[in-house]
């Protein structure tokens, strides 16, 4: 069945995957297909999606079931342990599309060769229903709006008007041809849709748990409607296991969690993931905040040296992380500086001193950070479980084609870019793992890892991301070389929210 | 630090082969009530080991898991949850809060505290 999907017009790149990700949760199978709206560019909010039922759809942009919510923390928790399920993030609505024209007359031989079949369920005597009119661009007046609700006397609405809580939402919604339609790519011709509101996104989940008011935080926290999207894209939902390995405050688990997964973290500093800033604010007391379950464990340990048991295996269902890119956070690894240049051998600590010792550790690239997380993830994640994390990018490179990290256990699915500054984005991959991890497939990954380290700009390397994105920018740069300065891509809100 | 977190955990300490099972020093141990989750349990049974999961749930004063690991069957049938509820508080709703995990080969302490292991190694184990 063909569906409406109007998105919310944020974060471009993430809308998509979400959809699909959630789509494949939801037990679709290889059917899902987008097409998009005649004259319509790829930012637009429209798209049409094939999906094998309406139950999928509906999942998708779930009707929330509670109007208000109420702050209050004993009503608030139950809301959240009774309602445990993902939710699409950036799905405005789910219509089914009963026709669609470029003026009143198109629209209604439209919805007239529509099938009666899928109709007239819909529009049975015993039901309420409720006609809203909805434009892009412009305004209505109220008999503006009346008019076109009248027009549709060709359908043969048997149920009643509801306006408060209609059992069927029915959308007229048009948008015009435009020059600059509110930042988006002008339309070249007016296009009207007719369509039956299949589920509706309700955004409350956002203010929720907005990182404002998070009991926890850290420089690096990860922004709650971010984290959503990471959780979606991991599939994390009731009776599934997320892991996070550079857990810091718990900000991605926090989302896992609220979408019912079982959650795991660790960190190699102890001070964010054991002490917190004290025993109500520390990573539990985040968890407590909204009433979601624990994390089943957390840990102080090193990504790089990491202490899980030999024959340990295909234990998590996803790992979803933010990496430590070295821009506002550096990753660290076991060891001394000079330890790890071989200037001094490990030194033994003294005996007495052995329970207080605090190890030294040393700079933990990018590179090596990514490596061991994907060698962890072939590892760790069961098959077809999924690898989602945040992946640094430079922006100046003249639109050529960049290299992500790969490794032979995974598949690439999507990558979502999220611009941070004009310097830098990054990028959210999600990788699922096809194939089972081996010593052979080790092997070819380790090569795989040099080859992508030597042959990969210097920056990354050396870590040198932090100097690329703060460094100054030339002066005689900007009056010689104007053409640097004009961003290839036009410029409109989506992109850059 | 729950059961489960234990069981996965070894001794990582370069050369030692016999890392695992970890014993347990417990000093304080506490019970904290987990939903239960049946799908989830039956998904971690598989990858447990269950002897050293019996041993270790004994030291937090634990006895009531069967010594030997149940079948695999009888984990996935509907029917008696009784058995799914005696591994839902062994692994999930014992804690040990502090004390420490000792290596069966080295014996070198790992630290837990406030629940959470301290598994970094020092300078000269890497």
């Amino acid at each position: 069945m063909w569906f409406l999907c109007v998105f919310y017009h944020r974060l471009l790149d993430f809308r998509k995957p979400e959809v699909e990700a959630l789509a494949e949760l939801f037990g679709e199978d290889e059917s899902l297909q987008w097409r998009l709206p005649e004259h319509h560019h790829n930012d637009t909010p429209f798209h049409f999606v094939h999906l094998s039922s309406e139950e999928i759809a509906q999942n998708i942009a779930k009707r929330s079931k509670y109007d208000s919510f109420s702050p209050h923390l004993s009503s608030f928790s139950l809301f959240l342990t009774r309602n445990g399920a993902s939710v699409g993030i950036l799905v405005k609505g789910m219509y089914e599309l009963w026709g669609e024209g470029t003026c009143y007359e198109e629209l209604k031989d439209s919805i007239e060769s529509f099938p009666d079949s899928r109709k007239l369920p819909f529009l049975a005597s015993d039901s309420t229903f409720r006609i809203s009119v909805e434009t892009f661009g412009k305004a209505l007046t109220f008999d503006e709006q009346r008019e076109r609700i009248n027009s549709l006397t060709y359908i043969p609405f048997d149920g009643k008007v509801n306006l408060k809580n209609p059992d069927h939402n029915f959308f007229i919604m048009e948008m015009d041809e435009s020059e600059e339609n509110n930042g988006l790519q002008p339309i070249l011709q007016r296009r009207i849709f007719f369509g039956r509101e299949a589920g509706f996104a309700d955004r409350k989940l956002l203010p929720a748990f907005q990182l404002k008011s998070r009991t926890y935080l850290g420089p690096t926290a990860m922004d709650a409607e971010m984290a959503f999207l990471m959780a979606n894209q991991a599939k994390a939902t009731s009776g599934k296991l997320v892991y996070d390995p550079f857990v810091g405050t718990g900000s991605i688990l926090v989302s896992a969690a609220r979408f019912g997964a079982m959650t795991m973290g660790a960190d190699i500093d102890i001070r964010v993931v054991r002490d917190g800033r004290g025993p109500d604010c520390n990573v539990w007391s985040n968890f407590k905040q909204y009433g979601l379950p624990m994390p089943v464990a957390l840990l102080r340990m090193d990504n790089n040296l990491p202490p899980w048991r030999s024959g340990l295996n295909e234990i998590f269902d996803a790992i979803i992380c933010d990496p430590p890119y070295g821009v506002r956070a550096g990753g660290r690894k076991s060891g001394g500086r000079k330890i790890l240049r071989g200037t001094v051998d490990p030194y033994t600590v003294p005996e007495d001193k052995r329970t207080d010792h605090i190890p030294s550790t040393g700079a933990y690239s990018l590179v090596e950070c990514v490596h061991d997380l994907l060698h962890l993830a072939a590892r760790m994640l069961v098959m077809k479980g999924r690898l989602v994390f945040f992946f640094p990018v430079l922006r100046d490179e003249n639109g050529s084609e960049v290299k992500f990290p790969e490794h032979p256990c995974f598949k690439l699915v999507a990558v979502s870019e999220q611009i941070l500054s004009s310097r830098y984005s990054r990028v959210l991959l999600t990788m699922v793992k096809v194939e089972p991890y081996s010593e052979e497939v080790e092997e070819a990954a380790r090569l795989m890892h040099l080859e992508f380290r030597e042959n990969h700009l210097k920056w990354l390397e050396e870590g040198n991301i932090h100097s690329s994105v703060f460094k100054p920018s030339d002066p005689s740069q900007i009056h010689a070389d104007t053409k640097s300065f004009k961003d290839p891509k036009p410029k409109y809100r989506g992109k850059y929210v | 630090m729950r059961l489960m977190t234990h069981n996965m955990l070894s001794c990582n300490i370069k050369g030692v082969t016999n890392g695992f099972p970890l014993k347990i020093e417990a000093e304080k141990v506490i019970e904290k009530e987990v939903d239960f989750n049946p799908d989830f349990l039956r998904h971690m049974f598989a990858k447990i080991e269950w002897k050293d999961l019996v041993e270790a749930a004994r030291s937090l004063g634990y006895a009531e898991l069967p010594e030997d690991s149940p079948d695999a069957t009888v984990i996935e049938s509907a029917a008696d949850e009784s058995l799914l509820k005696k591994l839902h508080h062994a692994l999930l709703e014992l804690h040990l809060e502090e004390g420490a995990l000792v290596c069966p080969e080295t014996g070198r302490k790992f630290p837990v505290n406030k629940g959470i292991p301290n598994m970094l190694l020092h300078e000269d184990e890497a």
